[in-house]
């Protein structure tokens, strides 16, 4: 099984982007691993404010969003902020479907996700 | 890794039938994917057909795999696909006790909404135009037809 850096952190002021670096986040291992390198980012280096950047993201499974909600209670557990930005329209519906778009902050680039975060 | 342990496949015309049993394991659901997916896009499928054919069957493999047969290795999950220029069929078939798909909790309720799981059905019939399963809910045929146009 491959394992390596499943996202790309960058620091812009106080704020923490991490890029997805998958086209495909549908395999379970995969997933897992995701999960375990955003939760890093809260549990282990208390991060507070944080974006996640989907630009590269061509799928994504509900397993996949299962993480993401986990991640969410995490940030938010830690009185942080978590945004979402840069969902292709595709992916959006996924989230539009499952209405987990009113769950998650949900902005159209990066550029808006930073502004007033 | 174990391989498929079957494959079968037959055409005429533009239509082809192929049939492959593959193990519990999620590499050999992702190959299986890739194969299908690579076979539509031969066709007239749009993107968006694809996108949404790829994540049905990405979730109905896992749940085939993970709920169905429990990751047990020791059984198989049988996926039969038929596909035209304007339509696929895809019966995924597990060899789990089955569930009732009727009986999900609705996902997009408030009181489920931060759950971590129970989306995967939901998504399927969202995106395809046919999900129907099987009395015992261990098989379930899906159907998408391909769009008029790339813009949808």
């Amino acid at each position: 099984m491959a394992t390596g850096r499943r996202i790309d952190v960058e620091e812009v002021g106080d704020v923490t982007i991490a890029t997805f670096v998958d086209r495909k986040i549908l395999d379970e291992n995969n997933i897992q691993q995701i999960g375990s390198q955003l939760f890093a980012l809260v549990e282990e280096d208390g991060r507070k404010r944080i974006i996640l950047d989907f630009s590269n993201v061509e799928y994504l499974s509900s397993a996949a969003l299962g993480k993401l909600i986990t991640m969410d209670k995490k940030v938010k557990g830690a009185g942080g902020k978590l945004r979402l930005c840069a969902i292709r329209p595709d992916i959006y519906e996924v989230f539009a479907i499952t209405k987990l778009n009113k769950l998650f902050d949900i902005k159209d680039t990066q550029e808006d996700a930073l502004q007033g975060f | 890794m174990q391989q498929p342990k079957s494959t079968q496949s037959s055409s005429s015309g533009c239509l082809t039938t192929s049939r492959v049993v593959i193990p519990s394991d999620d590499a050999s659901a992702l190959d299986l994917q890739d194969q299908i997916i690579e076979q539509m896009e031969q066709q007239s499928f749009s993107s968006r057909d694809l996108f949404s054919t790829r994540l049905a069957l990405s979730e109905l493999l896992t749940n085939a795999i993970r709920h169905g047969n429990r990751m047990d290795y020791d059984k198989s999950v049988t996926v039969e696909w038929s596909l035209t220029a304007t339509r696929i069929d895809v019966t995924i078939t597990d060899e789990g006790e089955g569930f009732d798909p009727s009986h999900l909790p609705d996902p997009t309720e408030e009181e489920n909404l931060e759950r971590c799981g129970g989306r995967g059905v939901l998504l399927v019939r969202s995106f395809l135009d046919e999900v129907c399963y099987n009395d015992r809910g261990n098989s379930v045929h899906i159907v998408k037809h391909a769009s008029s146009s790339d813009d949808a």
